[in-house]
């Protein structure tokens, strides 16, 4: 139990310190950045290591990296660290006690089993060659090498719940940096409210203790979200926000295989942007290209294979054909590719349904079973995010609730078309289920804080709903 | 200004306080996570949980050495048995070459109970359900930590997979089992007599 409260602990203000060397200051935004530093520098060792069989060095060096970021940080920030430390030191202790002490553990189900399977090899410096198969693909690689590094033959049990406070604390900082403008009040009514209505579901409690990567997978999300929404609101891409908006697509990227195409959808507001330099569009691309094609390469994956390519002229390609977009060739259709992406996706989606309608259907049944009739758990949850968008400011939309509204409805509609092409919604006797843990049930865990976000600050931005009438039409 | 007499602010915090009542009080709910955990070894999680692939995991958790054959193709008349995992938790061979020995008739489960056993499912095809029961079974009172597991299908019973989901009715599904060798040697004879 001590070895894991000190795993963590360290992995949290080295984290924290790490981000604060790069520039990333926030409160707020310092635990989830630190959390996100590590997942980069967890996968970048490990992968580095396993290409030279050298793979037990990379826990080492890993944790000395640590030491040495929160040694060196707190040497020169003196006074100015010890608020964000703190934090980051209070929410790890808190998690490991919640499942070492007080015993909490996540629902039973079979891929977080798969997940501790995987953990165990890392544990063990298993042969990587076995997680060739379709499997291993679809369990992710950050998330169970992160939790490989608890106690030997153990899992880093803490480690999940701590992800699901980096996440709230990404809500919290995307809310305050989005509603600055807004009276207080409001911010914080909206705010219990909307705490009241996501505490009382199911499914997002499980996500505090559920074995699975989607968490992680929102905290990369949601930090992309967060930053593209900032700079499209201000014209203005700072060096803290690139880093943070390239460690939340690297996250995503890898620690879900529908990781890359959700932050795909998420950054297409920040990437076509008339502003936006060349150079940051292709670091932001290349952290997604990069981490997927490092996971992809260190699993032996079927899909390099089936390429019949050597792992490291997959890798240059793969990365090498992610910088396309920025070149000038390609900007008349980046400065519209939001709106392109959109009415797309809206037509394969609604064409699918069309064409395929039979096919469809099961998994049409259990979307619906699930989301709205409560087979997955989510109550209706649902009704509170449709209301929540419906009377938020639509009529004088800001810039900032308008790009939330694009991500959103890019991540609803990205996320029913991954499914579709996964195989989940074309009658797999497995997918497409009714119940909890339906894969594309699960996917919302993904996109739900984004959701929150969204309708907090319509709602916060609609005068009418606070009695304030627009007098301006005389 | 007067947020009072915005019907609109009352609309929404009618319908968040609704939601969540209905999400508490009204609607069928599960609990959401699981307390009073003590386990945290990787092996045990997996043992404990009675997963359906967790078979090669509980095999190499009571043996050092373990060898399997007889296991066939899960997708005609075997039982699955996952690759990955038997890489991973380093089962010694996996000889998927012949169907289970078919023990229908010579044996019954219940004889096989009378040994130290695991009750667990497995992926299988044939029949409605795509699952079907799986027992471990070997001698605890041999102390040999080199075992050599042989697959067999007995007969038919009832599913562990519906009896652990209340609601669910409860059918027949195939029975397959893994008999410690000298066990089946004892008890049935020499499995390549045939």
């Amino acid at each position: 139990m001590l070895t894991e409260y000190a795993v963590l602990i360290l992995i949290a203000l080295g984290g924290v310190a790490i981000a604060w060397q790069l520039g990333i200051r926030n409160l707020w935004l310092s635990v989830p950045s630190g959390l996100m530093i590590s997942v980069v520098m967890r996968d970048v060792l490990f992968a580095t290591m396993n290409m030279v069989q050298q793979r037990w060095i990379s826990g080492f060096a890993f944790f000395g990296l640590l030491a040495l970021g929160l040694i060196v940080s707190a040497w020169q920030a003196g006074r100015g660290l010890y608020k964000n430390l703190l934090l980051a030191t209070g929410l790890s202790a808190l998690a490991v006690t919640s499942t070492r002490i007080l015993g909490f553990q996540g629902t039973p189900h079979g891929d977080s089993l798969w997940i501790l399977s995987f953990t165990r090899l890392f544990d063990i410096n298993g042969n990587i060659a076995f997680l060739n198969g379709h499997t291993a693909i679809k369990r992710g690689f950050s998330y169970p090498l992160l939790l490989s590094l608890g106690p030997s033959g153990q899992y880093l049990s803490g480690m999940t719940p701590y992800i699901f406070a980096a996440l709230g604390c990404l809500v919290i900082w995307a809310v305050r940096q989005l509603t600055k403008e807004a009276p207080r009040k409001r911010v914080l009514w909206v705010g219990a409210l909307l705490v009241l209505a996501t505490f009382s579901t199911v499914m997002p409690l499980r996500a505090i203790f559920y074995i699975n990567g989607h968490t992680l997978t929102a905290v990369g999300l949601l930090a992309a979200a967060g930053v593209t929404v900032l700079a499209v609101r201000d014209y203005e891409l700072s060096r803290e926000h690139l880093l943070v908006v390239c460690l939340g697509v690297f996250t995503a990227s890898t620690s879900r295989i529908e990781g890359i195409v959700l932050a795909a959808l998420i950054v297409l507001p920040l990437l076509s942007q008339r502003w936006i330099s060349r150079r940051a569009i292709m670091w932001i691309i290349t952290s997604g290209t990069f981490g997927l094609s490092l996971w992809l390469a260190t699993y032996h994956s079927y899909i390099i294979h089936a390429t019949h390519l050597p792992w490291y002229a997959f890798m240059a390609i793969f990365v090498g054909a992610g910088l396309l977009p920025a070149i000038k060739l390609f900007d008349w259709i980046r400065f519209r590719i939001v709106p392109v992406a959109l009415i797309s996706m809206a037509l394969v989606f609604v064409g699918a349904e069309i064409v395929f309608h039979t096919a469809l259907r099961k998994g049409n049944l259990a979307l619906a079973a699930n989301l709205i009739f409560g087979s997955g758990r989510w109550g209706i949850f649902v009704a509170a995010i449709v209301l929540g968008i419906a009377l938020g400011n639509l009529k004088k939309i800001s810039p900032e609730h308008k790009t939330l509204l694009a991500i959103t409805g890019s991540l609803i509609l990205g996320s029913l078309i991954t499914k579709m092409l996964d195989g989940g919604q074309f009658g797999h006797p497995t997918l497409g289920r009714t119940g909890w843990s339906d894969s594309l049930n699960r996917m919302w865990l993904q996109s739900f804080a984004i959701f929150l976000v969204t309708v907090l600050v319509g709602l916060v931005q609609n005068d009418k709903i606070w009695g304030l009438v627009d007098k301006s039409k005389g | 200004m007067n947020t009072l007499k915005s019907w609109r602010f009352w609309v929404l915090n009618l319908v968040m306080v609704g939601v969540a009542f209905a999400n508490v009080f009204v609607l069928s709910h599960s609990i959401p996570f699981i307390g009073h955990n003590k386990t945290y070894n990787i092996n045990r999680v997996i043992e404990h949980s009675h997963w359906v692939e967790g078979a090669p995991v509980v095999l190499t958790n009571h043996f050092s050495t373990v060898d399997v054959n007889h296991i066939g193709d899960r997708f005609k008349n075997g039982f699955g048995f996952e690759s990955e995992l038997i890489g991973i938790f380093k089962v010694h061979s996996v000889d998927r070459k012949q169907d289970p020995i078919d023990l229908r008739g010579k044996i019954t489960l219940k004889a096989l109970k009378h040994y130290r056993y695991y009750e667990t499912t497995t992926h299988c095809s044939g029949q409605n359900s795509k699952y079907c029961n799986l027992y471990l079974i070997w001698d605890a009172k041999n102390s040999a930590p080199y075992r050599t597991f042989i697959g067999a299908r007995v007969e038919d019973s009832l599913s562990i997979n519906d009896i652990d989901n209340p609601g669910r009715p409860v059918r027949s599904v195939k029975t397959f089992v893994l008999i410690d060798s000298n066990v089946y040697r004892n008890l049935i004879g020499d499995p390549n007599a045939n």
